[in-house]
């Protein structure tokens, strides 16, 4: 049952988390004034004029690093059950699993290095 | 009177998931409150009279109730209330849904991720033991990390339903910057977590007290330090020294503070909440306060001993602090005293750093983060690693 | 039914009501919320069955990490604007849809019990305490001694990722 009790607590917990926020949201949409018009309608785009659609393409690197997070954190997420048994348990076999695993990584690192994927001038 | 007392009693002992169920509710109230009030008013108060005292200024001052000042503590209740009366303003062309998810989103991550942050070990009521955590999950660490990744959302919604192409470019660099640092965060703890051989926080707080740093391999092999190491608590800090400049540097990028607060950059450049007004703006600068206290606790709790506090043991029911008895209740007290202080240390330097060092540029944070902190971070790592397992 | 059976319940038609919004929501935006939504729901189920660490490597790596990934994608195409056609054009569709469905439940229903699930289940019965701490030792003795070699080849495939990105992404950032 313990688990059990901890979802719960887990599940209370977010819903007074939850009910809290909306009731800030929402109390401040109901009591704030609304008074609309044209001008505070535009977008102010910090002072420039708007030009062309907002959603335009923008720079690749950004993808490359949203990318590139999503395999090193892949990588960091093997190494929390890894680090749990690997001095009680596993000893210098563990360390030489993790060796050639980080080993593969961090050549592909290396390898991004030197291409220039982790270049933001 | 003692006859509802008694009833109270059976009732409770015969309905073990009632006792669970109104101490879920309590430790909900007691989270709540605390995040709330540090997060929400007192961190204000901290950063605008630190900042002033720090460039000898007076600060925030005048906000009064009947002529008490109370040190400009007033001023954060006059800004909730500016806040919940300001106009809610949403772009013509935002989605009003996802334009009111967003700063929810951000907040309620941060803030569900205190579930697992521990403020005490195991009590017992009416024969059940009530874990001094909300949830008590054995992966504990990996939640919060969850929970962060979890908090990019609203940065990234925000961004894209505000309809203005500078709070789009704000939102991409803030979920670069963020990203690039949860490797790092996730990488720099792993050194003190191959000490603790364990995710949950409450073991990793019951090693560090059960242990002393000549009892640590290799560090207890040295020959002549032996005696005198074995003096000084094995602290995560005192294990991993550089994991813990490391991993803290990642936190201050990953609350995006001064000097990597690049995502909002009040004063030059335009992040993602400029089309933010109002309550909602407010609870982004919020989450960002919830972040401060976040990850001072994890800060403590994976590095400073929780609430260990050095010379005071803590028996069954006898507290002992440097040979001398006191009363259990003191010694417990005692401890939420030490693990309170802790944390209210870490706040104060967050908020140096915050108030001494000049912002870095995007592409320094890059490369720090990629370039610096992920091969050192590694390297750490690797050499904890090899020594950990030779020297079992 | 104890609370963990409400549970398990609520989160398995929470998972399934958000599975089938992804599909039949046009809105780009909205069909990622909901699916990371589906994930939080799959999350919790793992988290039900014992087995904490899966269910908060999937919030950390398909909400966390995957989906940014969607939206970024998302957000720079805007295909809020291009995809308003309905989600399911034609009864072929709806028909392969459907038998897609019915093959998927039937591997669950006949393959379900071939899955070698005894080295992962726990030592005590479902629920008990201390069931949740050794899950996160067990997957590691799983993958770090039994599945040693496997965990080797997804090092080579992450690295063929990497190596894959930086050359699709050379010549954009060259120029």
């Amino acid at each position: 049952m313990a688990f059990t009790v901890t979802v719960m607590g887990l599940l209370i917990f977010a819903a007074a988390v939850a009910a809290n926020f909306a009731g800030m949201i929402l109390t401040s949409t109901i009591l704030g004034p609304k008074r609309r018009n044209s001008v505070k309608d535009q977008p102010f785009e910090c002072g420039s004029l708007p030009v062309g659609p907002t959603h335009t393409r923008f720079h690749i690197r950004f993808y490359l690093t949203a990318i590139l997070f999503l395999i090193f954190d892949i990588e960091v997420v093997f190494l929390y059950p890894f680090i749990t048994i690997l001095r009680p348990e596993l000893g210098v076999t563990g360390l030489w699993i993790m060796g050639a695993f980080l080993a593969v990584l961090v050549f592909g690192l290396a390898y991004e290095w030197r291409r220039g994927g982790m270049e933001w001038d | 009177m003692h006859t509802a007392l008694d009833s109270l009693n059976a009732a409770m002992s015969a309905h073990p998931l009632l006792v669970q169920a109104l101490a879920a509710v309590a430790k909900t109230v007691f989270m709540m409150t605390v995040v709330m009030l540090i997060g929400g008013l007192i961190l204000s108060w901290v950063e605008r009279k630190q900042s002033a005292i720090m460039q000898d200024r007076i600060g925030a001052n005048r906000a009064a109730i009947l002529g008490v000042r109370a040190w400009g503590l007033f001023h954060n209740l006059a800004d909730a209330a500016k806040g919940i009366l300001k106009e809610d303003f949403i772009p013509p062309d935002a989605n009003p849904f996802l334009h009111t998810l967003a700063p929810f989103l951000a907040v309620s991550t941060a803030v569900v991720a205190f579930a697992v942050l521990p403020f005490g070990g195991t009590v017992h009521l009416w024969g059940q033991s009530v874990d001094l955590t909300i949830a008590p999950l054995p992966i504990g660490i990996l939640f919060v990390w969850a929970m962060m990744g979890m908090g990019v959302y609203g940065v990234v919604l925000a961004g894209y339903v505000s309809n203005n192409k500078f709070s789009l470019l704000g939102c991409l660099r803030a979920t670069a910057q963020v990203i690039s640092y949860e490797v790092a965060t996730g990488l720099t703890v792993l050194g003190a977590l191959l000490f603790y051989r364990s995710l949950d926080f409450r073991d990793m707080v019951a090693w560090q007290m059960g242990h002393n740093l000549g009892q640590v391999p290799f560090l207890g092999h040295l020959p002549d330090l032996g005696a005198v190491l074995a003096h000084i608590p094995a602290w995560g800090v005192f294990l991993q020294p550089l994991g813990f400049v490391l991993f803290f540097t990642a936190t201050i990028v990953e609350m995006t503070r001064i000097p990597f607060d690049l995502p909002e950059g009040e004063s030059e450049i335009i992040g993602y909440n400029i089309e933010y007004s109002g309550m909602k703006f407010m609870i982004f600068m919020m989450s960002e306060f919830v972040e401060s206290l976040l990850f001072a606790w994890v800060i403590v709790l994976v590095f400073f001993g929780g609430w260990s506090l050095p010379g005071l043991h803590l028996g069954d029911g006898v507290a002992v602090l440097f040979g001398h008895a006191l009363p259990y209740a003191s010694g417990v007290a005692l401890e939420a005293a030490a693990m309170a202080l802790k944390i209210v240390f870490f706040l104060w330097f967050q908020m140096l750093v915050r108030w001494s060092l000049p912002r870095f540029r995007y592409d320094q944070i890059m490369h720090l983060g990629w370039k610096i902190m992920l091969p050192l971070a590694l390297a750490n790592l690797a050499v904890t690693g090899v020594l950990g397992v030779l020297a079992r | 039914m104890g609370l963990r059976e409400v549970l398990l319940a609520v989160f398995a038609f929470g998972a399934l009501a958000f599975a089938l919004a992804v599909v039949s929501t046009r809105n780009t935006v909205y069909a990622a919320l909901e699916f990371v939504a589906h994930l939080l729901c799959l999350a919790a189920l793992y988290c039900l069955l014992d087995a904490p660490l899966l269910g908060v490597l999937q919030v950390m790596v398909y909400a966390g990490a995957i989906m940014v990934l969607f939206l970024f994608a998302v957000m720079m195409l805007d295909i809020q604007e291009t995809g308003r056609e309905s989600a399911f054009q034609g009864p072929g569709q709806v028909a392969g849809a459907l038998l897609l469905a019915a093959l998927l439940f039937a591997l669950l229903v006949f393959g379900a019990d071939r899955f070698p699930a005894a080295a992962l289940a726990p030592a005590a019965a479902p629920g008990a305490p201390g069931v949740g701490a050794d899950n996160v030792v067990r997957v590691a003795r799983a993958l770090f001694e039994r599945g040693a070699l496997v965990f080797e080849a997804v090092g080579v495939l992450l690295l063929t990722a990497v190596v894959a990105v930086m050359v699709m992404a050379k010549r954009r950032l060259e120029n």
